[in-house]
């Protein structure tokens, strides 16, 4: 979807919504959901903190919408107020950093197999989520909204990240070129022939 | 498919992105989806966006503990000793003519003892009037005392927002203001 797309689309939606049309706003949620959730995750220590934050997130939304004057700011709002209220509630909460992976393998660790975590400890799996955990923050986080929110432009990754939108691409090849290089160092066949996880 | 370490092979032509970003893309959908109940939260807020087009005054937010204390730690190395404690946090917040003093106490696991003191500025006498603490599952009030002394137990952890109604002797409110969502 280009820029245009997206921010015809939200005008549009923004227009159903000033009549009273509530299915705006459950699409506007789908539209926007993926860049969100990953903001809030890439900057929450642990599943809890980034459900408040994200709560928090839509909260605002609903009760500020009216002041945002154009349909194209409403997703660079979202993933700006996404991370600010996740920063913020790491502050108060006193967490020390946002978790990867392996931050998810531990706090899956706790004697309950789920599917998702049988899915985590499969080999490939496991694999790449340990190459992933290696990265600097910056890398996890980068590689994370990019990883769940594919559709999500350079300039919403910018804003949810606080880069600059010309230094996401670069930034993106290095991280993924320190990636590769952790999974070859694992031995990771996957490294050269494709990730199956 | 062979994606070298520095080349761009490996990437999905019909989508342009590379094999390792649709792997992880994969791998976090399985293992760390957006839950169904955040996205039935999100849909939720909906409630709010119709009921809240009303005017409503601002608190605007002056001070919060918690983000003076980190700034202190980082700068004195200190954040370690105290990562993680359960503390009382303390925020201010500004409304023409009031200000709002708000203690977050924690309680009973998971909830929190609100309370503080509205104060009038310019020598007024203290309003009358009620506190509520508006959260995800509802809201909680607190009437002001003489002093404009406040209590709000039961605050569930989690999004919430400050109102501030105060109301003339014969019970009619006058001015209603809020704060913006903030998690506690």
């Amino acid at each position: 979807m280009t820029e245009r797309e997206r921010s015809c689309g939200t005008a549009v939606l923004l227009s159903r919504l000033a009549v009273g049309d509530e299915r705006a706003w459950r699409e506007l949620v789908d539209r926007n959901s993926g860049v969100v959730w990953g903001a809030v995750r890439a900057y929450s220590a642990n599943r809890a903190d980034a459900e408040d934050a994200w709560q928090a997130t839509w909260l605002l939304l609903a009760e500020n919408l009216h002041r945002l004057r154009d349909s194209e700011g409403v997703s660079a709002w979202l993933v700006t107020t996404a991370r600010r209220e996740s920063m913020r509630l790491a502050r108060a909460r006193r967490r020390e950093s946002p978790s990867g992976l392996a931050g998810l393998l531990a706090e899956t660790a706790d004697g309950t197999e789920t599917p998702e975590s049988s899915a985590v400890r499969s080999l490939s799996a496991a694999r790449m989520a340990q190459a992933f955990a290696q990265l600097s923050h910056r890398c996890q986080q980068l590689l994370r909204i990019m990883a769940v929110a594919p559709d999500a432009s350079y300039e919403q990754i910018g804003t949810a990240l606080g880069m600059a939108r010309g230094s996401i691409g670069p930034k993106k090849q290095r991280c993924l070129r320190a990636l590769r290089l952790r999974m070859l160092a694992s031995g990771s066949p996957e490294a050269v022939e494709g990730v199956a996880v | 498919m062979s994606a070298g370490v520095g080349g761009s092979a490996g990437i999905d032509e019909s989508t342009g992105i590379p094999e390792e970003l649709r792997s992880l893309g994969r791998l976090f959908r399985r293992t760390d989806p957006t839950p169904d109940r955040a996205i039935s939260a999100a849909y939720g807020a909906a409630r709010r966006l119709v009921r809240e087009r009303d005017s409503v005054g601002v608190l605007e937010p002056l001070g919060d503990s918690a983000l003076r204390c980190r700034a202190v730690e980082e700068s004195s190395d200190v954040a370690e000793e105290s990562s993680g404690a359960a503390e009382v946090r303390t925020l201010s917040f500004a409304a023409p003519g009031r200000l709002v003093e708000l203690e977050l106490r924690p309680a009973r696991q998971g909830m929190f003892l609100a309370r503080g003191i509205v104060l009038s500025r310019a020598g007024q006498p203290s309003p009358a009037g009620a506190v509520i603490v508006r959260h995800g599952q509802g809201e909680c009030r607190g009437e002001l005392d003489d002093c404009g002394g406040f209590a709000v137990p039961g605050v569930p952890a989690g999004p919430i927002c400050l109102r501030l109604h105060t109301r003339r002797a014969d019970g009619l409110v006058t001015h209603r203001t809020g704060s913006d969502w903030f998690v506690c």
